[in-house]
């Protein structure tokens, strides 16, 4: 084995850097007297061009078939030399580049054990080169369709911009109609604007177009392959289908969670804010001469943690809906922080008091209490009772009617959609962007996209707004010729692997999954998905799947040669 | 002190380092010109890379010290590579102890890419710390044949799919419930993970034993220092698994011996 190893070690003296500081002779002849070495040279910079050249010259004359450059980091310069080997008809992969400038040359205490270290060093790159393979970086051709899971706004803002791009798409929907959410509100966030007519508007547009299909009833049952190459299975009343598709946005929305026996809601005069935008699509009752809506109705509580967002908004686009309509309605607004943010809310909120909209403050630990009054009596047949912390003075509001702003929690089945698609989810059931805070719309599979409410609580334009950089996401995946994986990705050798799922546990990326097929219930690797960090390899109990790059022999090899 | 130490013993050290914090912070130390003891090497993508039994494969090469140096947590480039390096070197440290080696001979670092002092800081108490321990085994009072025995033992036990699976299991089992639904507290857990430890041990050594030379029961027994009667019904368990077989019978005693897997 070891006779048929070519190897060429280089190293480099970065102007002085090294070579002031280490024996770069005494290096030249160690490296020359280990296994496998067939040429030693020094240079004052390899990473030059005069240098790569003597890199690509060597290689050509000696016929190596292995490089190793004793320099500065590879974390710098190990695309450099890697393109000098590819130059040089030489897999670029056969490359070890051992950092002794850094970790030798300048962090020693003198040119004795400096030249000691970055000796030691050596040895351990050279006995890893030893041991390298050429190596292919996965490829796929991607898919140039895409699934869309939920016509909702979200999903069809998606599908339009998808669309709009060339892609197929397939949406599939739950319920027998389009719109989600939109169905439910009378007019749209942040202005007057009517749902209906903009919902009837985008789906005259997209049903123009013959490159999207409709599956209603219908629900994706698994999800195999990667990114580029997923095949999906849609189930709906006809049966499965398998459709295949380049990648996935899931854009199932939210539900409401009713709040029930909270301020005494009834649904026939303690409504919630989607009651109250049915009633007035069918035109409010004339009797009703005063609205109390009370905010963070079961929102910010121990159930639900979090602030719902949009329903402030939502109150106070009806509260001017309605004052617009009907001036001499009295709309009050109880609230506990009224969140607003945008110029537009702003103007909204100024507006709606300026036509005379009331607005109280409670607070959490004392909320407002909703009263029945007595039968027979004149008044209207309600009465909230709240202490207002703006003035700090206890009112009595009778009214007919009584909003409840409600919050939007996740679906009840998330959480098998989650499971399906392999996403994560977090602590109260959304799922979650993979690097929330530095990369917004990457999700742990490459492939796989989430927008809407099913991410958390948006208002209509965040939505769409969400929906339309998945959209570009995708574009910008899909539109390659060809989609690149890392050339280091783990392989499984099927015939240890038990199928025991702890790789599929381990991987954050999806790259890994215990899959049945003809083959059998083997773990599968996509190696257009994997990063290449190994975890899985490292944690198999069978020790069935191997890592590309840094396999269990390269380790090993490294391991024995670290002597100084 | 620490000079004198130094001069007297340099240990001879390990580090594996990740790519994106234990690598770069070298990087940056090393550009910084800051004095650093004399640690080699191991460059992988993720802490969460190194094998349980290569930390083991470390100590039988003769390292007297390993380290992992990783991202900080929840700074993993890959999530949760470095929580599982930790739960993977917390086992291994278990299981030293065991056998009688110093578990502070692994250690494991979280740090961040940018902070070289971190690095530096880290180097020099690991070194120092291995240093004050000593040689492995003489310092540990573990005579060297003894030793590579044991370590080779740990070695078998840690490529074996109990431990490996229980490693990995840590993660989900210590923060949640298990499979039924019941929360299992720690000392439960790990006091059930000791157990399967202990006998995947005694079983690994049987192994071992037979591994050079094909040997009887009584011979296995003493060189491992284990009743004849639990020998003789391990190797009945492990000639069932086909890992060991019957080579012949001298003097009336069965000579078993370690069926040698070839590698690919």
């Amino acid at each position: 084995m070891s006779q048929d190893l070519k190897i060429g070690v280089f190293i480099c003296e970065c102007s002085g850097e090294i070579g002031k500081r280490i024996r770069c002779a005494e290096l030249a002849s160690c490296a020359a007297g280990l296994e496998g070495v067939k040429e030693v040279q020094t240079h004052q910079a390899y990473c030059m061009p005069p240098g790569l050249d003597e890199i690509k010259k060597a290689v050509a004359r000696q016929g190596l078939d292995r490089v190793v450059v004793a320099g500065c980091s590879p974390r710098t310069h190990e695309t450099l030399f890697m393109r000098a080997l590819s130059e040089a008809n030489l897999n670029p992969y056969m490359l070890e580049v051992v950092n002794i400038r850094d970790h030798a040359a300048n962090v020693a205490a003198n040119e004795e054990a400096a030249t000691r270290r970055a000796s030691a060093m050596l040895k351990v790159g050279v006995a890893r080169v030893g041991k390298l393979a050429p190596l292919e970086n996965a490829s796929v051709k991607p898919e140039k369709g895409v699934v869309v899971i939920g016509a909702g706004l979200a999903g069809l803002s998606a599908a339009k911009e998808l669309v709009a791009r060339g892609f197929k798409v397939l949406a599939v929907e739950k319920s027998d109609v389009a719109g989600g959410m939109l169905d439910r509100y009378y007019t749209m966030l942040p202005g007057p604007h009517k749902t209906e007519e903009f919902l009837r508007k985008m789906l005259v547009d997209l049903n123009k177009s013959p490159k999207v299909e409709f599956a209603f009833g219908a629900e994706v049952t698994s999800l195999t392959g990667g990114t580029g190459a997923y095949e999906v299975t849609v189930r709906d009343r006809g049966g499965e289908k398998k459709v295949s598709a380049g990648a996935v946005v899931v854009a199932t929305g939210a539900e409401e969670l009713l709040p029930e026996g909270l301020f005494g809601f009834n649904g026939r005069d303690v409504i919630t804010q989607t009651g109250l935008e049915s009633l007035l699509r069918s035109g409010l009752d004339p009797l009703i001469k005063s609205i109390a809506m009370i905010q963070c109705a079961g929102g910010r509580s121990e159930r639900v943690p979090y602030c719902s967002r949009t329903c402030c908004m939502t109150a106070v686009k009806n509260a001017l809906w309605i004052k617009e309509q009907r001036p001499f309605v009295e709309v009050s607004i109880i609230f506990r922080d009224l969140y607003a943010g945008g110029p537009i809310q702003e103007r909204d909120i100024r507006m709606a008091a300026e036509k005379r909209t009331k607005f109280f403050r409670y607070e959490k630990n004392n909320p407002p209490a909703v009263e029945k009054e007595r039968e027979g009596s004149v008044l209207p047949p309600l009465k909230v009772v709240v202490r207002d912390i703006l003035t700090n003075t206890k009112k009595e509001l009778a009214c007919d009617l009584v909003v409840l702003s409600n919050p939007l929690v996740p679906r009840r089945d998330s959480a098998k959609l989650a499971e399906i698609l392999g996403l994560p989810r977090d602590r109260h059931g959304f799922l979650i962007d993979h690097y929330a805070r530095v990369k917004p719309s990457h999700f742990v599979e490459r492939g796989v996209f989430v927008c809407g409410n099913v991410h958390f609580p948006l208002s209509p334009y965040e939505c769409q707004v969400q929906a339309y950089g998945v959209a570009s996401r995708i574009a910008n995946l899909l539109l390659k010729e060809e989609l690149k994986g890392s050339a280091f990705y783990s392989e499984v050798d099927e015939s240890k692997c038990v199928a025991c799922g702890l790789c599929e546990d381990t991987c954050s990326f999806g790259a890994i999954k215990v899959i049945q097929d003809e083959r059998g219930k083997k773990a599968r690797s996509s190696a257009v998905n994997c990063l290449g960090c190994g975890t899985c390899a490292a944690g198999c109990p069978m020790q069935a799947i191997g890592m590309r790059h840094f396999t269990d022999g390269q380790i090993s090899s490294q391991i024995a040669a670290a002597v100084f | 002190m620490k000079g004198d130490l130094m001069k007297e013993f340099e240990p001879r050290i390990l580090a594996f380092l990740c790519n994106w914090a234990g690598y770069a912070a070298y990087d940056l130390a090393g550009a910084k010109c800051l004095r650093l003891p004399p640690i080699l090497e191991v460059r992988v993508m993720c802490t969460g890379r190194v094998d349980p039994s290569q930390l083991i494969e470390a100590l039988l090469d003769g390292c007297d010290g390993v380290m992992l140096v990783g991202c900080r947590k929840g700074e993993c480039r890959y999530e949760n590579g470095n929580y599982y390096a930790e739960r993977r070197i917390y086992w291994v440290r278990k299981a030293l102890e065991h056998v009688g080696i110093r578990p502070e001979r692994l250690h494991c670092n979280w740090i961040g890419a940018d902070d070289e002092q971190a690095f530096k800081s880290a180097m020099e108490e690991f070194n120092a710390k291995v240093a004050s321990l000593g040689r492995l085994g003489e310092a540990d009072g573990v005579e060297k044949g003894e030793l590579e025995s044991r370590l080779k033992t740990l070695k078998e036990v840690f490529s074996g799919e109990r431990m490996r699976w229980l490693a990995g299991k840590d993660l989900e089992m210590s923060g949640g419930t298990d499979v039924f639904g019941n929360q299992v507290s720690r000392d439960v857990f790990e006091n059930e993970v000791m157990d399967i430890f202990r006998s995947e041990y005694e079983r690994s050594r049987i192994l071992v034993a037979s591994g050079d030379a094909a040997r009887s029961v009584a011979e296995i027994a003493r060189m491992t220092a284990i009743s004849s009667e639990t020998v003789l019904r391990e190797i009945i368990i492990l000639k069932r698994q086909g890992k060991l077989f019957l080579e012949g019978i001298v003097e009336g005693a069965p000579q078993y011996r370690r069926v040698q897997l070839v590698n690919g």
